[in-house]
């Protein structure tokens, strides 16, 4: 009997003292990490020099989280029908090493394969072809009255522009629309020798990519795509896939309700929209994969996507490391 | 092959011949209860013919006429032996007694049940309820789906949980049977305990393949329990009082030997003992900061079992079983801060309640000695609903006056339902010796209504600044679904059996139907009197998906039907393995191959909080497969009991389909591809008055998605026409995750021991049980979080990124009391 009364009073401190256990421990990361790698960005537009950006991966849990990961002194190269190009570092900003560019101008149905080697890391390779242009036009435009009401308006004034795409073509190709807009306005500026800040009123170019602005949507049939709601667009928003085309045309109506379009930004003072046009960029396949999951990446980092959200892995087509090669050709169709 | 052709020619005109022969039928039941003993074995020793009980107990064997030697065991039981004259067809009804023998050690006669060597059954496993009782548990409460997670085979999801992974599966392939009626979520408490309240259990049976053709609707599983039907002549019962939860059991005879009742309630009392040290809390936290503060919390579960049994004069039995349960969790905050400047009010409220409702009603007639029937009508729902509002106000005083008023509202919603009304017919036939047929045919009507709320209101004064309201589903739907089965347990030749079958299924739900044809086919090839080889094929449909917010059970969790987008999942298994009868061991190995299709995952990034407005588009569809190997050895009489089971698998997925690409549409491990899974568990019973047992669990670590490699992630930027930066990039700092599931958590370990004192009393048994749960205090991730950790470096701070586990726990010793009259 007493050693009965011992043994559940032994037990009862053994339960006491078991609750100040902790349950939350660091770990070490037990896995298979396959080294620092070579993290190359570049992307070929139609046109323009090419350029190419590279980095080095780190393993995140080495504890040195603020090195810098740009990578000088790498050696990169292009080759195209058979022909190689050598990029030359460009050390014209001493803070912004890593960046390589090249004296060869894309054009369109071009197919290349860049390389990079940089000692300590293994040599990545990559190839691209870029796109053929969209072939696009703004087929008509219209405005919409608004309801006025007692606060401004009850629904906005709304103007349209009916963006029509052929597709001629077999391949597959993904277009993605901005909007250029040329207006006169107040903005910042900052003077290069004094350094202050000074508002100047003069003709301004700005961008307004669909799938980001929060003043510019899109509509088919009368249905807007891809709205989850006024401030979050999804990461589809404005990816126009020629896979869905029903036929070789498809038709949108990408407006601007212009209440909110002129009460945007709170700075600029806006006198006159001058002028209207669309970039139109036709995007290869492994850019549209890539840019599609870091905007999911980024988009899953935030918030509570974050809690709630599946973790992204982001898409990367070059051998050897990460990053992406890319291409993409541009447009600009006017409008009005 | 000439022979075995024309031993099955001769086996098929046996069912013709029929006439020639006599049949003896009728129940075996417990010698002291009453209960229907289910899988006994009914034997001719001369002609090794033999018969097993079916649910309620009843057997049908045809034999020559002549004189018999009929011998009937059952696993526990005193063997029953009866030398009979059988001239004509007869009712024999078997009474058995509970073997002393038994506990002694002494070997009992092989249960030549189908699960056994002698059986065609394969992939499957009953798991004794005495063994489950005896598990360590955790807080005490002894968990059927807990004993179920040692199985080989059977994996869990994290720490605690009462998911089950089987052979590669989801934890929504599982067909969970309460009394042959399924039920939508087995899980309390987020999923640590299970809904089987283990005093009303009869008998558990787990099938991870090889599935007979009556069973369907499930890819992956299926768990059988039946409830015990209650003592139809004394009155029994036990009070059991643990840590967290306290439960009773009753049963006995309404009429005596005509009528049974069967009563066992449980629940929590975590919120009771909760509430006077939440109100002291309070207290002293209002006296410290001076603030005007509320704050509650409180969790508690309950379930109920009753099951009524009538039995008529013609031996038909009438059953009635109602099972509710429900988890409520609450949390509710207020605070008021008032300066002479600003007032503000925060309040918080969230109420989470889940359950499940289910009645069953059945009729089970023998028509004829070898024509038993099944007739049952059902109900089962499951509903769960999670509201969490939040509520913020705050404003300046000036003169007394209210001024820069700012409101906050949000609120989040989830609701799932699912209701089922069943009617099905079951009939077991007997034409032959050789033949045991099972067909069938059951309708479904589904009822859905999944859906989610959410809504963000910001007002400064009486302007609203934001409004933000997504509404996801929240429509019913209905569906209806119907299938019929038919199945033969054939006896080819005496070392050869096959059980043949065939499933047909028909699902129509928003205009759409889909049709199905799941073939099931296994067979024994008996090698020695305990040695055989099995193999099996079967294919099986669902539909019906989970979408699931993680490993855990959640209550955020959603049934819902297939669409017109989303098809139905489908499976194929093929397995083969050698069964081993060894004295009181049971020993086998088993290998398998699976594949499934249409099986959905969450697209990168998608969260219900998030674009979509259908869930559909929240998923992709793809498929998956698993392959593996299995090995067991199981000891289930005798002082020591219990298994060891060794699981070698792997699981893969891949979402390669035009519009449903998941990781470039490249293949990916699945979140529970473990590669190794052992488990041992003993039990010893020393005397009659103390046994001790003891787990033991090794598996291989879950996987995750997890970044582990800095890049600078670069986005493409618009920048000023004619430039030739035209287009440049941004660049972010990410954790690279280069496909989906890269990461293993640390391995999964823990032992765990039990004890039980016996003492008799006046009047019944007291039981004292001790439990340490992860005796060695192993901190098994329950989840693994990356964070920044900051440290103080001789005066400098320094970040570094780290990974974390967060165990639930670490060693958790407990005791109950049960007292049995």
């Amino acid at each position: 009997m007493r050693m009965k009364s011992l043994f559940i009073k032994a037990f009862a401190l053994f339960s006491l003292l078991l609750c100040t256990v902790s349950c939350e421990k660091e770990i070490k990361f037990v896995g298979h990490y396959d080294g620092d790698k070579i993290v190359l960005y570049s992307c070929a537009v139609e046109g323009l020099p090419l350029t190419a950006d590279l980095f080095k991966s780190q393993f995140s849990f080495s504890g040195d989280r603020h090195a810098d990961p740009r990578l000088p002194g790498a050696t990169v190269s292009l080759e195209v029908d058979g022909k190689t190009y050598v990029f030359t570092e460009d050390t014209s900003d001493p803070e912004v090493t890593g960046h390589y560019v090249s004296d060869y101008i894309p054009q369109a149905g071009d197919r290349m394969v860049i390389t990079a080697q940089c000692d300590g890391f293994k040599e990545v390779r990559s190839q691209t072809a870029v796109p053929a242009p969209a072939h696009a036009y703004v087929k008509s435009f219209y405005y919409k009255e608004g309801i006025p009401s007692a606060e401004g308006y009850a629904e906005d004034p709304e103007l349209h522009f009916v963006v029509e795409f052929d597709d001629p073509s077999d391949s597959h190709d993904i277009y993605n629309l901005n909007l250029v807009r040329t207006f006169y306005g107040n903005h910042i500026v900052i003077d290069k020798e004094t350094k202050k800040e000074e508002w100047v009123f003069e003709q301004i170019t700005s961008y307004e990519v669909l799938r980001s602005s929060d003043i510019l949507f899109m509509k088919e049939n009368n249905d807007i795509l891809d709205m989850g709601g006024i401030s979050s667009k999804s990461v589809e928003t404005g990816r126009i896939d020629d896979g869905s085309f029903n036929g070789t045309k498809r038709s949108f109506d990408v407006f601007l309700p212009l209440g909110k379009y002129f009460g945007k930004g709170g700075d600029e003072f806006v006198l006159d929209i001058s002028e209207y046009s669309f970039l139109v960029t036709s995007l290869n396949e492994d850019l549209d994969k890539y840019t599609r999951s870091v905007n999911a990446a980024l988009k899953y980092s935030r918030g509570l996507d974050r809690i709630f959200g599946e973790p992204v892995s982001v898409i990367c087509n070059v051998e050897g490391g990460i990053g992406c090669f890319g291409a993409m050709t541009t447009r600009t169709i006017p409008a009005l | 092959m000439r022979r075995a052709i024309l031993s099955i020619l001769l086996s098929l005109t046996s069912i013709v011949t029929s006439a020639q022969r006599v049949t003896i039928s009728g129940y075996i039941t417990d010698a002291r209860s009453g209960e229907p003993l289910i899988g006994a074995a009914v034997i001719d020793s001369d002609s090794s013919l033999g018969s097993v009980s079916g649910n309620s107990g009843f057997f049908s064997l045809s034999l020559a006429p002549g004189h018999k030697t009929i011998v009937v065991s059952y696993l526990g039981y005193e063997d029953h032996t009866e030398v009979i004259d059988l001239r004509s067809s007869r009712v024999m009804n078997f009474r058995l007694d509970e073997s002393t023998a038994f506990l002694e050690g002494a070997l009992v006669t092989a249960h030549h049940g189908e699960l056994g060597a002698h059986g065609t059954q394969m992939s499957a496993i009953e798991v004794p309820l005495t063994q489950i009782k005896s598990i360590p548990a955790i807080a005490g409460e002894v968990d059927v789906i807990k004993a179920l997670q040692l199985l080989p085979g059977v994996q869990s999801g994290t720490e605690g949980s009462a998911g089950l992974y089987v052979r590669g599966g989801g934890p929504d392939e599982n067909l969970l049977l309460m009394d042959g009626v399924p039920l939508y979520n087995v899980n309390h408490l987020f999923g640590f305990f299970s809904v089987f309240n283990a005093d009303a259990l009869k008998n558990v049976t787990l099938y991870k393949g090889s599935f007979p053709a009556r069973f369907g609707g499930h890819l992956s599983s299926v768990i059988d329990v039946r409830l015990n039907d209650g003592n139809e002549n004394e009155y029994h019962g036990s009070v059991s009082v643990g840590l967290i939860s306290s439960k009773v059991n009753v049963e006995g005879p309404v009429v005596k030997g005509r009528t049974t009742f069967n009563v066992s309630a449980r629940r929590t009392y975590l919120d009771l003992i909760r509430a006077p040290y939440q109100w002291m809390t309070g207290i002293s936290r209002r006296q410290a900061t001076g603030r005007d503060e509320k704050q509650t919390t409180g969790y508690d579960f309950y379930d109920l079992n009753l099951k009524l049994t009538h039995k008529l004069d013609n031996g038909d039995r009438m059953s009635l079983t109602f099972y509710t349960g429900d988890d409520n969790a609450r949390m509710m905050s207020k605070n008021h801060r008032s300066t002479e400047q600003m007032v503000s009010d925060d309040s918080m409220k969230m109420d989470w309640r889940w359950g499940n409702l289910l009645s069953s009603f059945r009729w089970n007639h023998a028509i004829g000695p070898k024509l038993y029937m099944y007739l049952g009508a059902n109900y089962t729902q499951y509903r769960s609903n999670v509201g969490s509002d939040l509520e913020n106000s705050s404003y300046r005083l000036e003169g007394g006056k209210k001024t820069e008023a700012v409101r906050t509202i949000a609120s989040l919603g989830y609701l799932s339902l699912i209701n089922d009304v069943t009617a099905n017919t079951d009939f077991d036939w007997s034409p032959t010796p050789q033949h045991d047929i099972k067909f069938g045919s059951i309708y479904t009507f589904h009822t859905f209504k999944p859906g989610v709320n959410s809504l963000s209101q910001q007002y400064y004064g009486d302007a609203p600044l934001e409004d933000t309201k997504r509404e996801f589903g929240n429509e019913r739907i209905h569906a209806h679904e119907a299938a019929g089965y038919l199945e033969d347990n054939w006896i080819l030749t005496p070392w050869l059996k096959a059980n043949l079958g065939v499933r047909a299924s028909l699902y129509g739900v928003s205009g759409k139907t889909y049709a199905s044809a799941e073939p099931r086919v296994s067979a024994r090839a008996l090698l020695t009197d305990d040695f055989s080889i099995k193999a099996s094929y079967s294919t099986m449909s669902q539909y019906i998906h989970l979408l699931s917010n993680s490993s855990l059970s959640l209550p955020s969790d959603m049934w819902v039907p297939v669409t017109t987008e989303i098809r139905p999942m489908k499976s194929q298994q093929a397995a083969a393995g050698v069964f081993y009868d060894f004295g009181m061991f049971d020993l086998s190995a088993e290998a398998y191959y699976k594949t499934m299709d249409n099986v959905i995952e969450y697209k990168d990034g998608a969260s219900y909080l998030g674009d979509a407005s259908r869930w559909e588009d929240l998923v992709s569809v793809g498929r998956g497969w698993s392959y593996g190997v299995e090995l067991f050895a199981q000891k289930k009489v005798g002082k020591t009991t219990g298994w060891i089971g060794y699981t070698w698998s792997k699981a893969m997925r891949q979402f390669d389909r035009e519009g449903n690409v998941i990781n470039d549409g490249k293949p990916f491990p699945a979140r529970h591809d473990r590669r190794h899974d052992l488990s041992m568990t003993v039990t010893h019973r020393f005397n009659r008055k103390f046994d001790l047992s003891a787990n033991f669990v090794y598996a291989t670590g879950n996987r995750g998605s997890l970044g582990y490699e800095d890049i600078p992630d670069a986005k493409l930027g618009v920048a000023g026409e004619g430039d030739p930066g035209f287009f440049y990039w941004n660049f972010y700092s990410v954790h690279y995750i280069p496909h989906r599931n890269n990461y293993r958590m640390p391995a999964y370990h823990r032992l765990d021991v039990g004890m039980n004192f016996y003492k008799q009393k006046e009047h019944g048994e007291r039981i004292w049980n001790i439990s340490i749960y992860n005796i060695y205090s192993r901190l098994n991730p329950f989840v693994v979080i990356p964070d920044i950790q900051t440290d103080n470096d001789n005066g400098q701070l320094r970040s570094r990124y780290v990974l974390r586990k967060i165990a639930i726990f670490p060693i958790l010793p407990s005791f109950s009391y049960t007292y049995k009259f």
